[in-house]
């Protein structure tokens, strides 16, 4: 498998199952392996597991059910832990995660700081994001924004 | 630069130490973390609130990276706490502009916003998020 690629339908019920000891699973025709919420925490589950490459550092947006987003730089495991964070912080459960890798950590900081401004910028009270990304920094630096 | 050495040297201090962390754990920029950071320091430094311990769970992968960002982290608010001539510089936006000094950077040329983000103005905060005290490790 080389690429996941996921579309948001609706936010659905989701279940946090222990069988056994094993809080990894795998479900559907496909066998996907899965892994459960941390125990003594809420169910926010996450909505995109690392396959290949989990450690790639990228960029994501993460949508909630409220429709919110929030967009960050890391990996894709960053991405699921993010979602569960401001999950609990706004009771709004993760339900999508869009994730695309960069070619470096500099360039996943201007994805970031794309992803921010296409959602409304960090003014936005649709957006969960309060802070600037560095990315904001670097592409003026690179001629893509004026400062 | 700030009109105090001292003060500058504990900012330059914390971003060099946050650097070092990051030596050992990549994850130390990414958005969790450094938002993370920003709200401890908008909280107790630039809000200068401290009705409460400083929090121990920064989004990091490990508790020993949580560890090392915290003990960073303790470390300035003690430090930049004992000079007398902090008081010099009003709670808000003069304590939000000392920290977003892009003339201060790390060993490697670095500046805040890589470790902090950056925002115009200090973030209206009442409360630390629960969030920054319960570790949320993968198993």
């Amino acid at each position: 498998m080389q690429r996941v690629e996921q579309e948001f339908v609706s936010a659905v019920p989701v279940f946090n199952l222990t069988v056994e000891h094993d809080r990894t699973y795998a479900v559907g025709k496909a066998g996907l392996l899965v892994h459960n919420s941390c125990p003594g925490k809420p169910v926010y589950a996450g909505v995109d597991a690392p396959t290949t490459n989990a450690g790639q550092v990228g960029s994501y947006t993460n949508t909630h059910a409220s429709g919110a987003t929030y967009s960050g730089k890391g990996t894709r495991a960053r991405s699921q832990q993010s979602g569960r964070r401001q999950a609990q912080a706004h009771d709004d459960p993760h339900v999508a995660t869009d994730f695309t890798p960069a070619e470096n950590a500099r360039e996943a900081f201007k994805q970031e700081s794309r992803r921010i401004d296409a959602n409304g910028g960090v003014r936005d009270p649709s957006n969960f994001n309060q802070i600037e990304s560095p990315g904001r920094r670097f592409r003026i630096e690179d001629g893509e924004l004026l400062e | 630069m700030s009109e105090v050495p001292a003060i500058d040297q504990a900012i330059v201090a914390l971003f060099s130490g946050l650097e070092g962390v990051e030596a050992e754990n990549d994850e130390l920029t990414d958005t969790d973390v450094r938002e993370s950071i920003h709200l401890v320091l908008n909280y107790f430094f630039v809000s200068g609130k401290n009705d409460r311990p400083p929090p121990t769970a920064y989004g990091m992968f490990s508790p020993e990276g949580d560890a090392a960002v915290s003990a960073v982290v303790q470390k300035f608010l003690a430090a930049v706490g004992a000079i007398r001539e902090i008081e010099r510089y009003p709670l808000g936006q003069a304590r939000l502009d000392l920290l977003q000094n892009p003339k201060l950077t790390t060993p490697q040329g670095r500046m805040y916003d890589e470790f902090i983000g950056h925002t115009d103005a200090p973030i209206a905060q009442q409360e630390i998020p629960a969030y920054l005290y319960e570790p949320d490790y993968d198993e």
